[in-house]
């Protein structure tokens, strides 16, 4: 075609070298429209290369597990008393299998034992929800409960934990459990708490009155001497009410004074 | 705050004078192998890298590092540009590795991320790495697998350039910052995830409620005390691992081993600042000197003297000092949460020293700081700004954003910085791994940071750098992608608009597009973040080009915005360099294809 063109006059040639200028310009302006070339196939091969079903290996939520034996303490009352607290996990970020534990031993027997196993899955942003069942082993025959509750921390970091259980024979209980960490220095932490148990119905078999029935409003002063390990004293003042504290025995309040470890991890 | 630490804890953050000779100690007492040396420079075009793991002693007690070449930190690359570089990487460790090439323009296949660029490299294999260089400047070099970098696996890249540069100087040193712990990488993190506070041992304390009620008075206390309660937040939270697991380290030396650069009087030294830490954001000075920074990121900026600056992760800073007047400087790196610092030293001969500053009292972050409207620094009558907004939005789809965020009550931030009111992707509603979202954040260019302001230094900011060139591409961005920053701080999780890498779909950019990223920050920590494989042009407040950077800071309660050239083919690793959150989910692919 450019033969052709050269023989035709030059008028015409000149018009032609116009237009494949135009045409050249043109490009260019498409070309920084698009700012980089079209990738060849070459580089198409180096940008994506074959990696099969490998991706990008992350641990992004591990399994991952935390014990914390809240309380481990004795107190000022006769029958060298030993009293635990745990609180266990094993999962990830947002699911936890729970495993809760307290209970009492006087005088070489063990007056007070539960255990609960609970599936737990976080549904806001400071609360998780938890499900399972409550194994009362002390006093008297076991009692199995079912169990359903929150736990997290309320504004004001306030740590809750209220679980509401249902038993045989349409047996009802509410506990609730709050405490608040006030640091004196990084590692002396002062710890208010206050627990409380509610009964649906009385049984007069195990002592239990309807209503509120046992409170318990301690103050822990511990240690940090490591994270993990933390000598602590205080003061625990516990209360039965209602009914439950006319079946009881004991008079209704009792102030102990309490010293223990808290250990985790 | 421990004002007086025990012998043992000191010994802990000044480490134990050199890294060698310690060796004999622990469980490498039978060890053949040497303890971890210091680097070495290696300046030829085709380079062979062992990666192995050697007894590494910076407390007192031996612990295991990964290291290059028997080195920490890996040994300085130097390179010049244009050259084709050949890199053998041998894997002598008994797991996966890497080397991602870190601010490095290169094809996909060599960007070193395993699972996006390549297969990673097994062990006992060797993978070649082959590219050309297309830069110079300052950047490095990091392991891309599991926690290796945390380890030791990280070294200088130096590309010098084929122009000369704009500046002169006499003598060059490698400033390379990190963090050291002497505990596994793994357990640690694992340890975050369920005590995300062990590390911090400065919250504030009744003492310090004494000392704020007796100054700001009572009711004033309180209602401070009151508002971060409500929140359930802590302002201490400034690092997530402190210098109670960390000893931070310059040139591979704990404080104590006093790291040397040598000078002849009058010289002028260059200083390639490099953080190469997994977690650490270091605050820079020399007692003594002012430092000109002439390059951010590996790229030439205005020179701009300052006698401090704020170096996040996987940023590098170039300075050039002029030391006279004395024998020796302290070179001064204090950790932003104030419980450690890296330390040096500029002198005419080995062996001087020069005084080590006190560290700076810790500066709590006040509710202002997390992008939270009220209260705003610099007293800011959030009303006015109610009317039409005092900065003039960049383009037209700050107007769009506007006109949607009307009705929420952030509206009335609108106009804060040129930003438009702050919306929140739906993923981080009701998201049980979102704990925090900014009402009103804003670019913050020409904030110090907190523990910065006022502190009689003149202080760099982001503000002040400014690329020696204009905009290399020209091009306004065709389209605006918002990602938000996000987080939980006591799980421990961390992600992009709520939703962490396993769960993300890439993000997909077009081939040769410009696009603008606009991150806004809604957690209370800061985030470095990094894109690979392409430049991010950070914007001014009105939306011009302000300086091309390869890792973008965002303090809490800032909304940044750069721009992107997608002339990268392939998938793309994006993320905050914090190495645990970048592990908890706080990672995106890109995908760039046609």
């Amino acid at each position: 075609m450019a033969d052709a063109l050269l023989r035709l006059h030059p008028s015409v040639l000149s018009a032609a070298f116009a237009l494949v200028a135009c045409a050249a310009n043109a490009q260019q302006h498409a070309e920084h429209a698009a700012h980089v070339d079209a990738p060849a196939a070459v580089d198409r091969a180096a940008a994506f290369p074959d990696l099969g079903d490998a991706g990008h290996m992350h641990l992004e939520d591990p399994l991952n597990r935390s014990v914390v034996l809240d309380r481990f303490e004795s107190d000022d009352a006769d029958g060298s008393p030993v009293v635990w607290d745990l609180d266990a996990w094993v999962g990830r970020d947002l699911t936890k299998l729970w495993i809760r534990s307290d209970g009492e031993r006087r005088n070489g027997q063990t007056e007070d034992a539960d255990l609960e196993i609970l599936w737990g899955k976080s549904f806001a942003r400071w609360w998780d929800l938890l499900g399972g069942v409550r194994e009362e082993l002390e006093p008297g025959p076991d009692e199995t409960w079912a169990a359903v509750g929150v736990r997290g921390t309320a504004p004001y970091r306030l740590d809750v934990e209220a679980t509401a259980y249902v038993g045989d024979g349409g047996a009802s209980a509410l506990r609730v459990e709050t405490h608040y960490e006030m640091l004196v220095t990084n590692r002396w932490i002062l710890r208010p708490e206050l627990d409380l148990a509610w009964y649906g119905q009385s049984d007069p078999s195990r002592g239990r009155g309807a209503g509120l029935a046992e409170g318990e409003l301690g103050l822990r002063l511990r240690y940090e001497i490591r994270r993990e390990i933390a000598p602590y004293v205080g003061v625990v003042l516990a209360r039965k009410f209602g009914r439950t504290a006319d079946r009881s025995a004991a008079s209704g309040d009792d102030t102990r004074l309490v010293g223990g470890i808290r250990v985790s991890f | 705050m421990q004002r007086f630490p025990s012998l043992t804890r000191r010994r802990f953050i000044e480490g134990f004078a050199t890294s060698a000779g310690a060796a004999s100690l622990g469980r490498f007492s039978n060890a053949a192998e040497p303890p971890v040396a210091e680097p070495e420079v290696l300046r030829a075009a085709e380079v062979d890298l062992a990666i192995g793991e050697r007894a590494a002693n910076f407390t007192g007690r031996a612990r295991h590092a990964t290291v290059v070449n028997g080195s920490l930190p890996a040994p300085t690359l130097r390179w010049r540009e244009g050259d084709t570089v050949t890199i053998r990487v041998h894997n002598e460790l008994a797991e996966q590795t890497s080397i991602h090439w870190h601010g490095l323009v290169l094809p996909a296949n060599m960007d070193g991320v395993p699972g996006l660029s390549f297969h990673g490299i097994a062990p006992g294999e060797t993978f070649t790495y082959r590219f050309p260089l297309r830069q110079s400047g300052t950047y490095w070099y990091h392991s891309h697998s599991a926690f290796q970098e945390q380890l030791g696996l990280y070294g200088a890249l130096v590309i010098e350039p084929r122009e000369p540069e704009p500046f002169a100087y006499d003598r060059e040193h490698v400033v390379l910052l990190s963090d050291w712990t002497d505990r596994d990488p793994l357990a640690l993190y694992l340890l975050l995830k369920r005590h995300s506070d062990y590390f911090n041992y400065q919250k504030r304390t009744l003492g310090d409620f004494t000392r704020d009620a007796k100054r700001d008075g009572l009711s004033a206390a309180l209602a401070e005390r009151r508002e971060w309660a409500r929140m359930r937040m802590q302002p201490s939270d400034l690092a997530d691992v402190s210098g109670a697991a960390y000893t931070y380290l310059m040139n591979g030396r704990a404080p104590a081993g006093n790291w040397t650069g040598l000078f002849r009087p009058g010289e002028r030294v260059r200083l390639r600042f490099i953080n190469g830490s997994s977690m650490s954001t270091f605050d820079v000075r020399i007692p003594g000197l002012q430092m000109t920074v002439v390059a951010s990121d590996g790229q030439n900026v205005h020179p701009v003297t300052v006698d401090e600056f704020r170096i996040a992760t996987a940023e590098t800073f170039d300075v050039l000092v002029t030391p006279s007047g004395a024998d020796a400087f302290t070179i001064f790196a204090q950790s932003l949460d104030r419980t450690g610092h890296a330390r040096g030293t500029l002198a005419v001969a080995e062996g001087l020293t020069a005084p080590v500053p006190e560290m700076d009292r810790i500066v709590y972050l006040t509710v202002a700081d997390m992008g939270h409207g009220a209260a705003a620094s610099g007293g800011v009558d959030h009303a006015s700004h109610a009317a039409p907004p005092v900065v003039a939005p960049p383009a037209a789809e700050h107007a769009e954003h506007a006109g949607h965020g009307a009705a929420a009550p952030a509206s009335e931030h609108a106009a804060h910085g040129g930003g438009a009111a702050v919306e929140h992707a739906a993923s981080e509603h009701r998201n049980p791994g979102v704990d925090m979202q900014a009402t009103a954040p804003a670019p913050k260019l020409s904030d110090p940071g907190i523990g910065l302001r006022d502190n009689g230094r003149r202080v760099l900011t982001y503000a002040d750098l400014h690329s020696l060139f204009a905009d290399p591409d020209g091009r306004e961005p065709e389209r605006t992608i918002e990602l938000h920053l996000t987080g939980h701080m006591e799980r421990f999780m961390w992600s992009f608009d709520g939703i962490p890498f396993a769960s993300a779909e890439p993000l997909a950019l077009r081939y040769g597009e410009r696009v603008r990223i606009r991150l806004v920050n809604d957690t209370m920590m800061s985030h470095p973040i990094h894109l690979h494989g392409m430049w991010s042009d950070l914007e001014d407040e009105a939306g011009g080009f302000l300086v091309r950077k390869h890792t973008v800071s965002m303090p809490p309660g800032t909304q940044r915005s750069y721009r992107v050239t997608a002339d990268a083919l392939g998938r793309w690793a994006y993320h905050c360099h914090l190495l645990f959150h970048m592990e908890a989910g706080m990672f995106r692919e890109v995908r760039v294809d046609g």
